[in-house]
């Protein structure tokens, strides 16, 4: 029965995480196509519901709803693996950011490396892509997005390295409970440049 | 503490199944995949050991860093997808004896880590003892300071091990030294820019006259 109540309890919370975090996701997909549009002097999505805003669900309902192709000479297995590998990559990093006072999914005492990590293993997703597609575009392509993706991580961890020295600690918590005087962005105003050029 | 049990086993009987699979699959993407995992049930069996920040940097550096190279290289060198079997038993003495040498390597540190063992939980039970008899509160130390694993490895590593930790960066410099040296390779054949020549030039140095009989 505990075991239940505990598993019921890590599913109850990762939902509660993972819901607002896609819905968000699509709402930002609608204003940047607001936005892009309204750079170009279009309107934008505004068909579907009240000024478009029911636009990204029935995009996901059709993503959903569309028919899988998997190439003939692709390896299958690795094919299918490598978005899934992606999005789990991208949610699990949330895992760890605090919102509030208490309110965080796992309180990890390297909070800050596993950020890292798990950030540094979504290479494996963009270049299994790319190789499995068994296409030399596609191959190439993931080449080009991987060299890049771990180019800028050296720079970023060394700039990282700057705040952890500051606040004396590898946890989140810790760090955003450091910056309860100043932002850390104030005093550390060029290492900020560097990390918005980095990120 | 079942689960944890549960947890180790996982770990660790996927980590060997997918390490034969490392051995054994033909294309040698797989083999690297097969590893990368590896390294993730390793890292989990870290974090169950306690040294999350070990963990941590095992999934950086290997996983992260060292693996996704492995993946480069493998992908772009067209590496023949099958061997031929007799490859394989042609490197079976060397890989038996290795084996074996790690084997006893492993035995010899379990014998010593488990005699090491047995001396610090019987210190703990003394120390139990005097706390019940003389001391009845808990130790206070351990109830207000609790150093992280990342404290513990720095105090120890910049105080008692300084001089091993110097030694090993200096090591990393060399290779990274000899790494630019390798790649340095400069032909005499091919003009190419001197800045410094360049900035040095001015009017007196510039035009000169030619002696040249027409």
């Amino acid at each position: 029965m505990t075991i239940f109540l505990i598993i019921l309890n890590v599913v109850l919370k990762s939902l509660a995480l993972i819901v607002p975090l896609l819905v968000a996701v699509a709402y930002l997909t609608l204003l940047e196509r607001k936005v892009m549009a309204s750079m170009q002097q279009r309107r934008g999505p505004n068909v579907v519901g009240l000024f478009g805003l029911l636009q990204p669900l029935a995009d996901g309902l059709k993503l959903l709803v569309k028919e899988t192709i998997l190439p003939s000479s692709a390896n299958t297995v690795i094919f299918i693996m490598a978005p899934i590998v992606t999005f789990l990559l991208a949610l699990l990093t949330w895992a760890v950011i605090p919102f509030g006072d208490n309110m965080v999914l796992i309180d990890l005492n390297v909070g800050v490396l596993f950020v890292f990590a798990i950030s540094s293993l979504g290479v494996y997703g963009i270049i299994t892509a790319g190789w499995s597609s068994n296409s030399k575009y596609a191959f190439l392509g993931a080449l080009r997005s991987a060299a890049q993706m771990v180019s800028y991580e050296v720079s970023i961890g060394l700039i990282i390295m700057c705040v952890l020295l500051c606040a004396g600690s590898l946890n989140l918590t810790e760090i955003v409970k450091a910056q309860k005087e100043i932002w850390y962005c104030i005093p550390l105003f060029p290492l900020f440049l560097m990390f918005f050029v980095s990120a | 503490m079942t689960f944890d049990i549960f947890l180790f086993y996982l770990f660790s009987i996927l980590a060997l199944l997918s390490a034969f699979c490392t051995v054994t699959s033909k294309n040698p993407i797989h083999s690297v995949l097969f590893l990368v995992f590896v390294f993730f049930n390793t890292a989990g069996l870290l974090i169950l050991l306690g040294v999350e920040f070990l963990a941590m940097l095992f999934l950086i550096v290997y996983v992260g860093a060292v693996a996704v190279l492995f993946l480069f290289v493998m992908m772009m060198l067209n590496v023949k997808i099958s061997e031929s079997s007799s490859a394989i038993y042609r490197y079976l003495p060397i890989g038996l004896f290795l084996s074996i040498l790690f084997l006893f390597e492993i035995f010899l540190i379990i014998e010593g880590d488990l005699k090491s063992v047995d001396n610090v939980v019987f210190i703990q039970s003394e120390y139990k003892i005097l706390q019940t008899e003389f001391l009845v509160n808990t130790s206070w130390i351990d109830s207000v300071i609790s150093p992280t694993n990342v404290d513990v490895i720095g105090s120890v590593l910049f105080t008692y091990y300084s001089y091993f930790f110097i030694m090993a960066s200096v090591i990393l410099l060399v290779a990274m030294i000899g790494a630019i040296a390798l790649t340095l390779h400069r032909r005499s054949d091919v003009r190419r820019q001197d800045i410094y020549r360049q900035l040095q030039r001015d009017f007196e140095g510039a035009t000169y006259l030619v002696d040249k009989k027409i």
